[in-house]
């Protein structure tokens, strides 16, 4: 790989357990510099604001604010977005965690159990404007729009995926990289990055009746 | 047989004619109960004096069946010894029920008794005795009506959320009118009617004037039994949660700890601990256990457990009840078993579940291996994944290559014992 030609990408993590801030630190890669750390709503805002890094490592669950968490401080930097990409963290892989943070606008979700090469490689993708799908969030995507193309008249064409984009969805629960989904498909790695991040602006602004229905049975919204 | 000072107090008891007085009280004197019986025969035949101190003993001592409910709310917010789950096990073995069949025809004699004693009575009258039948009937409804409506209260002791059925509203409006009916039948004989009438408002006006006095009081004692009652699940939640944490995460930091030498076992203990707390807390309630997606996680779990590996499963919608079921899961066990025995590093499990089958890949990502170089007398890949997925009417693929190796399992839905729940 050729990390040091990259530019170094300005972090900020949002964790409420220093334990695990500490630990996320020495975890990650040379190139990404931490320029601040928050453990609460207020705090991650204000650091945000402050510094506009590139991207925040937000954790899902958070003290302060008005009990909202992870999705609270997003929807309170909502302007910021088009400079600072926000990648959820969490201990958990609950539906309701994944499906809440991105619909707030979190471009990635990762687990608190991934390794510090595996999460670099996350942020970097954040970083440049890619989504980070993990197989579960691959898995719930799935789940929430079908896993097939549904038939019948498109009302809108935020409502369903298309056959490729369902085609990486179905690759990356079963655990491909984007790599190896490029080879698999014969497409390239770029082409694979725009259908995911197809897939998630889709899952973050679609109306879906099927979604609405697969989150309310979940109790997510 | 208890020794005197470790007498127990007084329970009624299971085995009973009436209310389980004369046991209860056998039992906490230690003599036999037909003693006891007979004595409270010979008292009430003392002008009722027996029949009073039965009364008394009846209101005012718990039936052994809400002891027991007693005990065993709290038993399950306890934590217990071995010896004493043995001890409670025999209990529930042989406590009073198989009693119960043979007293039922006990007390079929009983009721023969008093017809006969009322038989005797009517002989008696027949023959030019002279009874004062005006008072005999009341006393007998007002006993019945008693006995009819003090029942009920041991039967919804047992069980508080059947206490407003219908039946029992109709059996203590019966024990009420018969009591009722009986007192105004005995004063009648004193009393006049239009006094009785008068006298009926009276008690009337005076239990209105009791009723507003007390009513404040009345509505505090039912809110603070509510206040109370609320408490007392917080506790038994809160004790629940206690014992779940002491069983479960406790348990495995202390093995952790005692293991801290191994980071492989330490991960796997971990996120098998992870897991199951998880599970515990926001687990998927909304699947059957015999639903394919739970059987195949509650597999990779076991795979975790005993081969210290890391197993991913994604699943996407839910089946159960479709006829390679059974296969599919074995054949998935295999395959992720196989994993893990040849391949390093994580092991990822997609499954989804579409109306027309049931699909579920396994990758790894070891070195791969060449199917055809797998001599035939090696049963585990081509017997146990291709030919019991083929067999059940399913079909499986190997791929394999120097990036990893996955397993594709395709189990196709029939329409026969279908159980879909999702649309």
């Amino acid at each position: 790989m050729s990390e040091n030609i990259e530019p170094a990408y300005r972090v900020v993590l949002v964790d409420d357990h220093a334990i695990f801030r500490s630990g996320l630190r020495a975890d990650l890669a040379e190139d990404l510099q931490i320029v601040g750390e928050a453990g609460s709503v207020e705090q991650a805002i204000e650091v945000i604001e402050r510094e506009r890094p590139d991207v925040v490592l937000l954790d899902v669950h958070l003290p302060g604010g008005r009990g909202g968490g992870g999705a609270e401080v997003l929807a309170s930097c909502a302007h910021l977005f088009a400079q600072t990409k926000f990648l959820a963290l969490s201990v958990s892989d609950s539906a309701q965690d994944v499906v809440l943070v991105i619909r707030s606008g979190a471009r990635g979700y990762v687990t608190k159990s991934i390794s510090g090469q595996e999460i670099s490689d996350a942020v970097r993708r954040v970083a440049g404007g890619d989504a980070v799908f993990s197989p579960r969030l691959a898995g719930f995507v799935l789940d929430a729009f079908g896993s097939s193309a549904a038939p019948g008249p498109i009302d809108e064409e935020l409502d369903l995926l298309t056959d490729r984009e369902l085609q990486v969805m179905r690759l990356i629960a079963r655990g491909y990289s984007y790599k190896e989904v490029a080879k698999e498909l014969f497409i390239s790695v770029k082409t694979v990055e725009s259908h995911v991040s197809n897939v998630l602006r889709k899952l973050q602004l679609s109306n879906r009746h099927e979604l609405t229905r697969w989150a309310v049975e979940r109790k997510i919204l | 047989m208890a020794s005197p000072e470790q007498r127990k107090f007084i329970v009624r008891s299971e085995n009973r004619f009436i209310a389980g007085v004369c046991g209860g009280l056998a039992e906490h004197l230690n003599i036999p109960v037909g003693y006891v019986r007979l004595g409270f025969l010979a008292l009430s035949a003392l002008g009722g004096v027996g029949l009073l101190l039965y009364g008394w003993l009846w209101v005012f001592t718990p039936s052994a069946d809400e002891t027991q409910a007693d005990e065993l709310r709290s038993w399950g917010t306890r934590n217990r010894s071995l010896a004493e789950e043995m001890a409670r096990v025999q209990q529930g073995l042989f406590s009073g029920r198989d009693n119960a069949v043979s007293l039922s025809r006990w007390r079929d004699a009983l009721i023969g008794a008093g017809l006969l004693a009322l038989a005797v009575l009517a002989l008696g009258q027949w023959a030019g005795w002279n009874f004062r039948w005006d008072l005999i009937w009341p006393v007998i409804g007002i006993l019945g009506g008693i006995l009819l409506a003090w029942m009920q209260i041991d039967r919804s002791a047992v069980r508080p959320e059947r206490k407003l059925g219908a039946t029992l509203v109709i059996r203590l409006a019966l024990g009420l009118v018969l009591v009722i009916g009986g007192l105004l039948a005995i004063l009648s004989g004193t009393v006049s009617v239009g006094d009785l009438l008068g006298g009926f408002w009276v008690a009337l006006a005076i239990i209105a004037g009791a009723v507003v006095v007390l009513l404040p009081w009345g509505a505090k004692l039912w809110r603070d039994y509510l206040a109370e009652r609320s408490n007392r699940q917080a506790t038994a939640q809160r004790a629940e949660f206690a014992a779940h944490l002491h069983d479960s995460v406790l348990q495995t930091l202390a093995v952790i700890q005692k293991r801290s030498e191994e980071p492989a076992a330490v991960r796997t203990l971990a996120r098998v601990q992870e897991r199951e707390l998880r599970q515990w807390l926001y687990g998927e309630q909304h699947l059957d256990a015999e639903d394919v997606v739970v059987e195949i996680q509650n597999e990779a779990e076991g795979i975790e457990q005993l081969m210290l590996r890391d197993v991913d499963v994604v699943a996407v919608g839910n089946a159960q009840g479709f006829a390679g079921q059974q296969a599919l899961v074995a054949a998935s066990r295999e395959a992720m078993m196989n994993a893990a025995k040849h391949a390093e590093g994580k092991i990822s499990v997609y499954l989804e579940c579409s109306p027309a089958q049931v699909e579920v890949f396994v990758r790894d990502r070891g070195t791969g291996f060449d199917l055809g170089a797998i001599p035939e007398d090696r049963h585990g890949v081509r017997e146990s994944i291709l030919g019991r997925m083929e067999r059940a009417g399913g079909s499986a693929r190997i791929r394999s290559d120097q990036d990893g190796t996955e397993v594709q399992l395709s189990m196709p839905r029939g329409n026969d014992q279908e159980e879909q729940k999702t649309s």
